[in-house]
């Protein structure tokens, strides 16, 4: 499996050969199939996971390092998990849970076109911004940098400037605008 | 909010499986166990992309079942306290309004309205309506988009319910969408 590998691409699920150099430092670890010796687990109580603020952007060790997606290529994602139900081969049950976030996304979705949503991913600084707040800014239609710093609380920190956010909004803006349908 | 994660799972197959078949069935059970089900961690497992390993099965000496332990990527929907997001109106009556994002379901309690929102019983369909001095009326009925902050979670067996509110800058519902 390639490491780098964009969802969204058709050819996601064919075989590459693995990039152990290419490899990002900051992917989250793939769990092992060896398991360690079977251990009581003591039962989960509510505790810090289910209290955890997205106000900081710091959204534990399950999802700090865990790739987050916005709409729009949730959207491209399940549209090509659709197509390919019937192919593989094996059944799978109706998933009412997949045709209510289908339904969702394909509603809220800003973008159609994914080499659109690649591009506004690599004009988006990630030293500078957390992965969330991307996430945030490509779900949400913001229009100024007061609505962003009043929506997205985690922006209030000092590498972040007015600048910087007024910057990658209009960048957006005009991904939005001048992108011909898919 | 959806992320991509690597997930682990333990598949237990009773020996009526233990076929030619053998590899379609462990994934046709996790497919069975998995999809569509909330884990407590990782929110609603929407899907499973795809599979990375397969382990060895792994007879057990007592039940006779084999334990395959199998890795797979899934696309998985969790929310967390504070975020932005934006939801669908299903239901409106004097207590507020609940409404959906995706399979989650959100609760918005008539008191975390802003307070020029009345409920009018008489519109149908029933809705919240604001009206301003310049005539510009604004509603909240079934169907609308609003984009609500969740301020609370609980994640139950089967469905994950949030509370939100409106009552804040920017929020509020969303015509153009």
């Amino acid at each position: 499996m390639n490491g780098n590998a964009d969802p969204m691409d058709e050819d996601y699920n064919d075989d590459v050969e693995l990039d152990v150099e290419g490899m990002d430092q900051e992917m989250e670890d793939i769990p092992s199939i060896y398991l360690p010796p079977r251990q009581l687990i003591p039962p989960r109580t509510a505790s810090d996971i289910d209290n955890i603020d997205a106000g900081t952007a710091q959204l534990g060790p399950e999802f700090d390092k865990a790739k987050c997606l916005m709409i729009a290529e949730v959207k491209v994602i399940l549209d090509r998990e659709k197509r390919e139900v019937g192919k593989a081969g094996v059944e799978r049950p109706h998933n009412e849970v997949l045709e209510k976030t289908l339904a969702y996304c394909t509603r809220f979705s800003a973008f159609t076109n994914p080499h659109t949503i690649r591009n506004l991913k690599r004009s988006i600084d990630p030293s500078k911004w957390y992965p969330f707040e991307v996430a945030l800014l490509g779900n949400l239609t913001i229009e100024s940098v007061e609505e962003a710093r009043a929506l997205i609380q985690s922006l209030d920190r000092t590498t972040m400037d007015d600048n910087e956010i007024l910057n990658t909004l209009n960048e957006l803006q005009n991904l939005r605008k001048y992108t011909a349908p898919a | 909010m959806f992320f991509l994660k690597h997930l682990h799972r333990t598949i237990r197959l009773p020996p009526q499986y233990f076929g030619p078949q053998l590899r379609t069935a462990v994934l046709r059970k996790l497919y069975e166990e998995v999809e569509g089900r909330i884990d407590g961690q990782y929110g609603y497992i929407i899907s499973v992309l795809n599979i990375v390993e397969v382990g060895s099965g792994v007879l057990q000496p007592m039940t006779g079942l084999a334990e395959f332990n199998v890795v797979y990527q899934a696309l998985v929907m969790k929310v967390f306290k504070n975020m932005v997001v934006d939801v669908v109106v299903t239901v409106v009556n004097t207590l507020g309004f609940w409404a959906d994002l995706g399979p989650l379901t959100m609760f918005v309690a008539a008191a975390l309205l802003p307070s020029y929102y009345k409920f009018d019983p008489a519109a149908s369909p029933a809705a919240y309506v604001n009206e301003e001095d310049n005539g510009h009326e604004q509603r909240i009925e079934k169907g609308m988009a609003v984009r609500a902050r969740i301020i609370g979670i609980r994640t139950d067996a089967t469905e994950i319910f949030a509370v939100g509110t409106i009552k804040e800058d920017y929020l509020g519902p969303q015509p153009g969408v």
